[in-house]
């Protein structure tokens, strides 16, 4: 099913979401006592970056040079797949979430071969950790989604959000609040978020997303750090139409409401980087089982709940 | 079905006389390769026609001296055919134009073309005497084949353990058909349905099936021959094994779930958590290796988890009376069968070149071929990201199918319903994470990266008549994703062929049009996203790189002499991982530690050979040893011995008859 609106809001959205790890920022700046770099900072970078001309290195091919359109389309792509402003998504059809976790995946490993592609040491310890986090969370996405699944007896994203209201909570606020948990953890992870992973590090040794795109420069970089917005401004929708409803609401309000709640999960997000340290790397796989370790109580609690 | 006969004979024919010129290579190339190529194009015929028309060919009796053989070519049939016939011909092509260039290449043309008959001969046989004989013919010529560089210890051993692995599960199989065939009086596979068998038979015959098939498809534990005869077979050959040989252990294994209408649900459950623990050990274990072409066959063996996973969903669901989800798990499974052998030819072809070029097969000292080798480096990576289940490619289509149908079980409002969804959804999930995984450190270690092996200046890439084989099947990877909305329909035939003994579960009941749909959406974004890929990348290349530069070593964090030596390896790449599934995988690692500030030398070597190999079978077959080693003592060269056992039996006989009068 294509809903024309829907893939307006969309891309508004995409366009907006270099904003989100702008708050992300300034929340971590109020938390830190300072005044932080503007909301609109990513936009200047990716400004900056396009003006420049790139450096390859010898080592690279080919897939250097295709990985940040392979990375760039597929989250542009799954952007479409994802309920936005309680209105459902873009496109939707049964199994769309497959399809949106999928396409996250063909970018992610991409970005894996591009570093792999440079024959760094740094990069291929990135890549090796991007892999094995990937795989642990994407298990706990899915049962959450089970249990939505189960809940509402849809099988596209747009349905069950729209079956998905507060009087579900009310019913079994146990086990959504699993979910949300253990989605917003699933959040974290593929964003390279604190405490997985910490985009501001200095050490590129105990980086995970950053130092995979160690080597890129100019345009190519502003295509990932873009795409990296998008894919944040993906997941952070799953989050607000799991976590709020606004079915019944006209469309301006929606607008406002969609707005409000994506500005609400960065500032948690800002919240989570500003108040928890980054987890040693040997805790961290412990770390993303235990999201699916939720997801799978949500999921007992569901069928006890039968 | 004449026609099909006709391609039988002439592969045969092809393969004896290629046997009989051997002498002269090249002639012997034309008639064996050639044979194999014109045989499998006639027998596409009869086989598009049965699965695009609906109509089934009648049975052919043939007279043989010792009875009556019935041969049969139905949807299933057909559609198994599929694989062999483009596996056989595609490989038939490639060995030959190799063996024109280069006089070690595989040149075993009897053997070969043997093993593509068997399997047909197997797929049309419709009576258990002539399926074994034919399913024998085909472990033989894999014999032969895995062991055709015998003069390498590793390659005899191989083979070995696949003819012993081979035999166990033949043994199951005879009795299997012994036992039906008593039941049923006949052995003609038209009687068994008729026959009604006990929920008690009809369970004991479906895990002996299990047990014998699992042994060809390598269904945990039954895998361990898989990897090391895939290893050390020749590339063309571990092609047609992976691509085509594994796939009839699952025919074998529908045709008696066919049989037998009394299906229970714990069989359901059986292929469930065993195709689920298949692929999860076999990606654990493809992680460890450092073999490439270990790699690449364990994950057949993953491959063959997910198909064994969504048959036992499709059994489930007619337990459960569900016809779509019925449908749509069997057609995911169908088409990832034939996905994975499209794919995974690819895949073995590719590192059958890599292997030839660089004389090795180990990881650890690959890197950088990408450079020389970019149309192979292109095919490898295609092979790759289809296979490790990533749009927009293949075996992503056939995936989501079988997601589509763990979504479908979701809704149903049962507990078991929930667990079976669960295993479904989190397992393809984990499975297909740990494939990325694999493929990312398979691909990335060989192919990219600097070249960490001494003689680079003397790799080139693949002849260009040699591309056309692999340019084949990156069309096959092309049309399969492309048309898969409308294979939907054959597959779901096929499907209903095979649940033709259900009440309920007829094509109509199957509703393909539920999965047409999405289909047509996701092939819609798949083709989109390729589009849009080469066409941002082009533009990119084209017009906005003016002072780009690519002059420069790789930014290693300000280190100024980088080394090849400093990249990260393949065993360092999986290490993390490895380590989490350890208590399976039990890898061996002799290294010594680095001591002191100045350390002078220091060395590290991992590896793992299959565990389940180690600790289950080695302790059982050497117990098994044990046990009938004293027996050895009956067998010992004196002439005058054996006569006197013979005197002893007939002592024994005569005594026998006269007590029994």
């Amino acid at each position: 099913m294509i809903s024309p609106s829907s893939i307006l809001i969309c891309l508004v959205m995409i366009v907006l979401s270099p904003l989100l790890p702008g708050i992300i920022n300034k929340t971590k700046a109020f938390f830190g006592g300072r005044q932080g770099p503007p909301v609109l900072q990513l936009y200047l970078d990716i400004a900056k970056l396009l003006r420049k001309t790139s450096v390859y290195s010898q080592t690279t091919t080919v897939v250097t040079r295709i990985a940040p359109f392979v990375i760039l389309f597929s989250t542009l792509a799954a952007a479409l797949l994802v309920p936005v402003a309680f209105r459902g998504a873009g496109v939707s059809f049964t199994g769309d979430i497959i399809l949106l976790a999928y396409l996250l995946g063909i970018g992610r490993f991409f970005m894996v071969l591009a570093a792999l592609d440079t024959g760094s040491a740094f990069e291929g310890m990135g890549a090796a950790r991007e892999v094995l986090y990937s795989a642990l969370a994407e298990p706990a996405l899915f049962c959450g989604l089970l249990v939505l699944i189960s809940e509402t007896s849809q099988t596209s994203l747009s349905a069950i959000y729209e079956k998905l209201t507060a009087e579900c909570w009310w019913q079994n606020p146990m086990t959504f609040l699993l979910i949300a948990v253990s989605w917003m953890i699933v959040l974290l992870v593929e964003n390279a978020r604190i405490p997985i992973d910490d985009p501001n590090t200095h050490l590129e040794l105990t980086m995970i997303h950053e130092v995979m795109i160690l080597d890129y420069s100019s345009k190519d970089l502003a295509l990932i750090e873009f795409a990296g917005a998008v894919k944040l401004a993906v997941f952070s929708s799953l989050l607000v139409g799991l976590v709020f409803s606004g079915n019944e609401l006209s469309l301006p309000l929606q607008l406002l409401a969609f707005a409000a709640a994506m500005a609400l999960v960065a500032i948690v997000v800002g919240v989570v980087e500003s108040t928890i340290a980054r987890f040693r790397l040997l805790h961290v796989p412990k770390f993303i089982v235990g999201s699916g370790a939720l997801a799978i109580i949500a999921l007992i609690l569901k069928l006890s709940g039968n | 079905m004449q026609q099909f006969l006709i391609a039988i004979a002439l592969i045969t024919t092809g393969g004896i006389l290629a046997f009989i010129t051997r002498k002269n290579r090249d002639v012997s190339t034309i008639v064996g390769a050639g044979s194999a190529i014109i045989g499998s194009l006639i027998a596409v015929v009869p086989v598009v026609r049965v699965l695009f028309s609906s109509v089934e060919l009648p049975l052919l009796l043939l007279n043989l001296p010792l009875g009556q053989a019935t041969l049969r070519l139905d949807a299933v049939s057909a559609f198994f055919s599929l694989p062999v016939l483009l596996l056989l011909a595609v490989v038939a092509l490639f060995a030959g134009i190799e063996a024109a260039h280069d006089k070690h290449a595989h040149d075993g043309w009897l053997f070969f073309n043997f093993l593509g008959a068997a399997m047909l001969l197997l797929l049309v046989a419709a009576n258990a005497v002539l399926f074994l004989v034919a399913w024998e013919m085909m472990s033989v010529a894999a014999f032969f084949l895995i062991a055709w560089r015998d003069e390498i210890a590793s390659a005899r051993n191989a083979a070995w353990k696949f003819l012993v692995a081979s035999h166990i599960g033949t043994a199951a199989l005879m009795l299997l058909f012994a036992m039906l065939g008593a039941h049923a009086g006949s052995y003609e596979f038209a009687q068994f349905s008729g026959a009604h068998f006990t929920d008690g038979m009809a369970s004991v015959a479906f895990f002996l099936a299990l047990f014998g098939f699992g042994v060809k498809f390598g269904l945990l534990p039954l895998h361990v021959w898989l990897p090391e005869a895939h290893a050390f077979a020749d590339a063309p050959v571990s092609a047609v094994l992976s691509g085509a040989m594994i796939k009839m252990g699952f025919y074998g294994l529908l045709r008696i779930l066919m049989l037998l209408p009394n299906i229970s649900a714990s069989w359901g459950w059986v292929m469930v958590a065993g195709g689920l623990l298949t692929g999860i050990f076999a990606m654990a274990m493809a992680l460890a290796q450092s073999d490439l072409k270990k790699v690449v066959a364990y994950s057949s063996v993953e491959n063959a988890g997910i198909i064994t996973m969504a048959i036992g969903c499709s059994i489930l669901a007619i337990v459960w009376k569900q016809p779509f989800i019925a449908g749509a798990a069997m057609a995911g499974a169908l088409l990832h069968i034939l996905n994975h052998a499209v794919c995974k030819g690819m895949i073995f072809l590719a590192s059958g070149v890599v292997y030839h070029t660089i004389g090795t097969r180990k990881l650890e000292v690959m890197g950088g071929i990408a450079r020389s080798m970019p149309f192979t480096a292109t095919c490898f990576a295609i092979g790759a990201t289809a296979i490790a289940g990533l749009p927009p490619f293949n075996s992503f289509i056939s995936e989501f199918i079988i997601f589509v149908a763990g979504l479908q079980v979701a809704t149903l409002q049962e507990p078991a319903a929930l667990l079976l969804a669960f295993l479904i959804m989190s397992g393809l999930a984990l499975i297909g994470g740990l494939a990325v995984a694999t493929y990312a450190r398979t691909f990335g270690l060989v192919f990219l990266g600097a070249p960490r092996q001494e003689k680079r200046h003397e790799i080139s890439d693949i002849a260009p008549s040699l591309r056309l084989p692999f340019m084949i099947l990156l069309g096959f990877i092309l049309v399969l994703t492309v048309t898969s909305p409308w294979l939907v329909e054959i597959l779901l035939r096929v499907a209903a062929t095979l649940m033709a003994g259900h009440q309920g579960f007829a094509l109509a009941d199957l509703q393909g049009e539920l999965l047409h749909k999405p289909l047509i959406i996701v092939v819609q974004f798949s083709v989109a996203l390729l589009a849009l890929v080469i066409a941002g990348w082009q533009l990119r290349s084209r017009f906005f790189s003016t002072g780009d530069r690519s002059d420069r070593p790789t930014w290693d964090c300000g280190y100024a002499a980088p080394d090849a030596r400093m990249q990260y390896t393949s065993s360092s790449f999986a290490q993390t991982i490895v380590d989490i599934f350890s208590p399976v995988v039990r890898p061996y690692k002799h290294g010594e530690k680095v001591t002191g500030l100045f350390p002078q030398h220091a060395s590290f070597r991992s590896d793992a050979p299959d565990s389940l190999l180690r600790y289950l079978f080695t302790p059982v077959f050497g117990l098994v040893e044990r046990i009938l080693l004293p027996l050895r003592g009956l067998q010992h060269g004196r002439l005058h011995l054996y006569i006197c056992y013979v005197a002893i039996t007939l002592l024994a006989l005569l005594v026998w008859k006269v007590v029994a009068i």
